[in-house]
């Protein structure tokens, strides 16, 4: 019974406020265009590791070549997200780039492993799993730019 | 015994559908998509293992990012919910505000 008088009231309050109900945060340009910035370097660094594979030049994918690109894509994701544990109600998006943060943890083990000729398969898998990832985040920018009615 | 795509892809959305019950049509095509990505990949991993081009530590890793890309999706799917649930929720604030200024007469609220 209180529950319900106290849902009742903050509906109350909202309509005599004018307030409007906020479930998710507002879109985020700087967020959106990070995203998009992170996505052209990785799929970058990714083409070009197929390409020198299909290209028999597999000794241009040692890692140390690598290891300058990888910080600079880890340092702009975790940018992104502390940015966005700062922003209102940004944890969803938040809960996205966690998961993802760990994926490229995932390729940079995978690359210190070393690329070799046969991995063709398994860079065609990363390739998409990661296109997959990114196509998911634009997904929700998309959703809550509608919603800020900047689409 | 080999992983079967059609197989794989039946399991995961009939554990899905049964979890989720009638939440399950609200997110249906999305987790589809998603379950058809991950069990294409699986069983392309499951054959590079099998043919010896990939190690099982390089397999583990690549398994580890599906599980990743399913987390993903997953908080789209409720990003879009808490989305929707928004709208409508203001919609409904909305009507009612509208419906107060014009029983009063003028501009209350």
């Amino acid at each position: 019974m209180i529950l319900y008088k106290r849902l009742v009231i903050s509906i109350g309050l909202l309509i005599i406020t004018g307030c409007h109900v906020m479930l998710i945060g507002a879109y985020d340009e700087v967020t959106d265009q990070s995203i998009q910035k992170i996505q052209n370097d990785l799929l970058s660094l990714i083409i070009k590791i197929e390409k020198d594979i299909t290209d028999k030049n597999n000794q241009l994918n040692n890692y140390e070549n690598y290891k300058a690109d990888y910080t600079a894509i880890e340092g702009q994701l975790q940018s992104l997200i502390i940015r966005c544990n700062a922003l209102p109600k940004y944890n969803t998006v938040v809960d996205q780039l966690r998961p993802f943060d760990s994926t490229i943890q995932k390729l940079e083990k995978f690359h210190k492993l070393g690329f070799q000729l046969s991995d063709t398969g398994s860079i065609r898998v990363i390739r998409e799993t990661i296109e997959f990832d990114f196509k998911q985040m634009i997904i929700l920018q998309n959703g809550l730019k509608r919603k800020s009615g900047k689409e | 015994m080999a992983l079967n795509f059609n197989s794989l892809l039946e399991d995961m959305v009939t554990a899905a559908r049964e979890s989720l019950g009638e939440h399950w049509q609200g997110i249906k095509d999305v987790a589809t998509s998603s379950f058809k990505s991950l069990a294409q990949h699986l069983v392309d991993i499951e054959n590079m293992k099998a043919k010896g081009t990939i190690t099982e530590e390089k397999a583990c890793l690549l398994i580890g990012m599906q599980k990743d890309a399913i987390k993903i999706a997953i908080a789209t799917e409720k990003g879009l919910s808490l989305l929707a649930a928004e709208a409508a929720l203001n919609a409904a604030v909305d009507v009612v505000r509208s419906a107060v200024n014009r029983a009063i007469g003028f501009a209350i609220l």
